[in-house]
C-alpha cells in the first residue's frame, strides 16, 4: 500500500489507544491513517485471552483478542489505511514525521499526530538473569497465545500484579505447571479476583519474596527464591525452584521516546510508570497538534486507552474544524467513562495502607509448602448466610470484594437478580429472591468470581457450578478432586454435567456433588487422575 | 512444545512445515512463524552468546525490542528471531557476540 505524503491525523501506534483514536476521528469526519512497526495490528490485545471488566462501553466481559478483532472491523469499514512495518524514527517541526519501511526512509507532513506507542516491560536484574528461559511475562504471552509455543513446562512468575496473575492463569490454560507467583511486597499488586483464580488451581502466590538467582547451563534449570525481611534477603538461605521459564512481571514502562524527541514537555508520575507527557483535557501535549492516548501518558488498562484514543481522536479532529453535533456530548460521555474506570484506581490507592493490614494473606514460613498464601476471605463476602430462608433453592456465591469497575454480571441476568448499579464500581448485591439458577452469571463474570450452590439436589450432597477454562474439560460422571479457595483437595465429587454454550464464550460451567457440609468451600475441581 | 488445543483459542492455524537448516543441521518448522518460535516448539532455547563473557542468551521480549534473540540468518547477523518469520531454506546459525557478516560481496 502506497504512504501518502501528506495526511490530516497520523496516529502512531495500532494498539488499542490508536486504533480506537483513529476510529473515532474518522467518525469525526477527518481522514486519519495508522502507522505500526509490528507485522500485525492490535497492539498488545490479541495477546489477551481473559474476559476484560467494564461495562458494555469498554467491551466488557469480551476477551481481549475478541476486542482487538472488533476494532480491526471498524477501522475497517471506516477506510482507515493501516500501514504495517512502518517505524516512526522522529517529528520534526511542523509535524513532519520521518518513517523506515523496507529499509526506506520517507517523510509524511501532518496536520494533527496522534502518539499512542504504548508501554514496554520493565526487566529485573538478578544473578543468572540472563540465562536462555528467564523472559518477560509479555514475552511468554506472546509465544503462547500468538504463536502457540510453550517456552517450558514449569514456570515461576516474578510479580504479582495484574499482569503476573493473569500470566499464571493463562500459563495453566496453554498446559504448564506454574509453580508459583514470587511478590516482593506484603500484599498483591493486582486484583484480589485475579489472585484467586490462580489460588485455588493450587498455584501459591509467594508475598515478602523476592528471586535471588536463577540457575543452568544452556538454559534455566533452577530458580532461587528468598524470603525478605526488614533487613532484606542478605545472608538468608533461599529454596531452590526446579523450573525452566522464569517470567518477569515487574511492570511497565511508557514508550514517550518520540514524545521527547517531538518535544513535548514531561513530568513526574510514579503511580502511572514514571516520566510521562504532560497533556491538557483533551489529551493534547505542550507541543501543539500532537496528542497522546493510551499506556505512552500512564500505564493504566486497556480499557483506559480505549477511551482515551477516542477523546484524543474526537479532539484532533475538532482541531481540524470538523465539528459533528453532538461532539460535545461524545467528549462528556467519554469523560465520565473515563472518571468511572478510574474511580477504583483512586480508591484503591488510597486503600492501600488499610488493604494490607486487613485483608486477605497471611505469610507463613517457605517450609509450610505450598499453602503459603492461604486466603482469607472476609466473612461479609459470604452474599447470603448460611442461616437464610429457602434452603431448597439455589444460592449464589459472588466473591467480588474490591470495587473493580465492572458490571457484566448484572448485565447477564435476566431477572435482575444481581444488581450494581452506578457507579459500576459498586460490589454486587444479591437479590435472592428473583434468582432461578440460570447460571449465566457464573461464565459472564471475567473474574470467575461467581459460584452456584444448590442443597436440595439430594441427601447429604450439594450441586455446585462453577467456571473452567482449562483442558480437557470433564467429563460427565468423571470423579475429580474438589479444591478450596488454595487449592487444597478437601473431598472427591462426581461431575454431574460440563455446559459449554456458545453463550458462555469458552468458560464452561461444571456441575458437581460436593457433600452438603462443605459445599460452600469448594471453588475448584482437579480433574488429573 | 507446540500448543495445538487450547482452551480459549481452541486449535493452532500454522503455515506449511517447511524445512530450514539450524547450525548446518536440518530441521522443520512453519512458515511464517517467528524463527524463535519454530526453534522454541522443538526445545532449543539458547540462540547465542553474549559477546564478553560468552555466556548463552535467548528470547526475552519475543516483540523486537530488546535483541537478545539475534541470530545469523542467511550470512546477515544480528536478525531478531523473535519478529522475523521463517521462510524454507533459511540458513540459520548461532552468533556468537556481534557475529560476523557472511553475506557474498556484490559486483559493483
Amino acid at each position: 500500500m502506497e504512504i501518502e505524503e501528506e495526511a490530516e491525523i497520523v496516529v502512531i501506534g495500532a494498539g488499542p489507544a490508536g486504533l480506537s483514536a483513529s476510529i473515532s476521528a474518522a467518525l469525526a469526519g477527518a481522514k486519519p491513517i495508522v502507522l505500526d512497526e509490528n507485522l500485525s495490528p492490535g497492539g498488545q490485545l490479541f495477546k489477551q485471552i481473559h474476559k476484560f471488566f467494564g461495562s458494555r462501553e469498554h467491551f466488557a466481559g469480551k476477551r481481549g483478542f475478541e476486542i482487538g478483532q472488533a476494532l480491526l472491523e471498524e477501522a475497517k469499514e471506516l477506510n482507515i489505511p493501516v500501514h504495517l512495518e512502518t517505524e516512526v524514527l522522529g517529528i520534526f517541526p511542523g509535524n513532519q514525521i520521518v518513517c523506515l519501511k523496507d529499509n526506506k526512509t520517507f517523510e509524511i507532513k501532518a496536520r494533527r499526530v496522534i502518539l499512542a506507542t504504548g508501554a514496554r516491560e520493565r526487566a529485573l536484574a538478578f544473578p543468572g538473569w540472563t540465562i536462555p528461559g528467564v523472559m518477560g511475562a509479555g514475552a511468554l504471552q506472546t509465544m503462547m497465545n500468538i504463536h502457540r509455543v510453550l517456552p517450558g513446562r514449569r514456570i515461576l512468575i516474578i510479580g504479582a500484579g495484574n499482569v503476573g496473575l493473569i500470566v499464571a492463569h493463562q500459563a495453566r490454560l496453554a498446559g504448564a505447571e506454574v509453580v508459583g507467583v514470587v511478590e516482593a511486597r506484603s500484599e498483591i499488586g493486582g486484583y484480589f479476583v485475579q489472585a484467586a483464580k490462580i489460588l485455588r488451581m493450587g498455584v501459591p502466590i509467594f508475598l515478602n519474596h523476592s528471586i535471588k538467582s536463577v540457575y543452568g547451563r544452556e538454559s534455566v534449570e533452577e530458580a532461587e527464591i528468598v524470603r525478605l525481611d526488614e533487613c532484606g534477603p542478605y545472608g538468608v538461605s533461599g529454596r531452590r525452584l526446579g523450573v525452566d521459564v522464569v517470567a518477569l512481571a515487574v511492570g511497565l514502562l511508557p514508550q514517550t521516546e518520540l514524545a521527547q524527541q517531538a518535544g513535548c514537555e514531561f513530568q513526574y508520575n510514579g503511580e502511572l510508570g514514571g516520566f510521562i507527557p504532560k497533556r491538557k483535557p483533551n489529551m493534547e501535549t505542550s507541543v501543539p497538534g500532537i496528542y497522546v492516548a493510551g499506556d505512552l501518558g500512564g500505564i493504566e488498562e486497556a480499557t483506559v486507552a480505549i477511551e482515551e484514543g477516542r477523546l484524543a481522536g474526537v479532539s484532533a479532529a475538532e482541531s481540524l474544524g470538523y465539528t459533528p453535533q453532538d461532539k460535545e456530548q461524545k467528549k462528556a460521555e467519554i469523560k465520565s467513562r473515563l472518571a468511572e474506570l478510574r474511580y477504583v484506581g483512586e480508591k484503591k490507592s488510597l486503600s492501600l495502607l488499610t488493604r494490607a493490614t486487613t485483608m486477605l494473606y497471611e505469610n507463613r514460613s517457605p517450609s509450610a509448602g505450598r499453602s503459603m498464601s492461604a486466603l482469607r476471605m472476609p466473612s461479609i463476602l459470604r452474599m447470603r448466610s448460611a442461616a437464610t430462608s429457602r434452603a431448597s433453592a439455589p444460592e449464589i456465591l459472588i466473591e467480588c470484594p474490591e470495587e473493580v469497575p465492572c458490571n457484566p454480571c448484572e448485565e447477564v441476568c435476566p431477572r435482575g437478580a444481581i444488581e450494581i448499579g452506578s457507579p459500576i464500581t459498586n460490589l454486587p448485591r444479591y437479590r435472592e429472591a428473583r434468582c432461578t439458577g440460570c447460571g449465566l452469571c457464573i461464565a459472564a463474570c471475567p473474574a470467575q468470581a461467581i459460584f452456584l450452590i444448590d442443597r436440595s439436589f439430594s441427601q447429604g450432597y450439594a450441586r455446585l457450578d462453577l467456571p473452567y477454562e482449562e483442558l480437557p474439560l470433564p467429563r460427565k460422571q468423571q470423579t475429580v478432586g474438589l479444591l478450596d479457595r488454595e487449592g487444597k483437595k478437601i473431598a472427591r465429587g462426581r461431575v454431574i454435567k460440563t455446559r459449554r454454550i456458545k453463550a458462555f464464550d469458552k468458560t464452561a460451567v461444571v456441575s458437581v456433588a460436593a457433600p452438603q457440609q462443605i459445599a460452600h468451600s469448594i471453588r475448584y475441581i482437579d480433574c488429573r487422575k | 512444545m507446540r500448543i495445538n488445543d487450547h482452551p480459549i483459542l481452541g486449535r493452532a492455524k500454522r503455515g506449511r512445515l517447511v524445512k530450514f537448516a539450524l547450525d548446518g543441521k536440518k530441521m522443520t518448522g512453519f512458515e511464517g512463524e517467528p524463527i524463535a518460535a519454530a526453534l522454541m516448539a522443538q526445545g532449543r532455547k539458547s540462540f547465542g552468546t553474549y559477546g564478553k563473557r560468552g555466556t548463552p542468551r535467548g528470547l526475552f521480549c519475543a516483540v523486537g525490542k530488546c535483541t537478545d534473540c539475534v541470530m545469523t540468518v542467511d550470512g546477515l547477523p544480528g536478525v531478531r528471531t523473535c519478529i522475523t518469520p521463517l521462510k524454507a531454506g533459511m540458513h540459520i546459525e548461532t552468533q556468537k557476540g556481534l557475529g560476523e557478516w557472511k553475506l557474498k560481496k556484490k559486483r559493483k
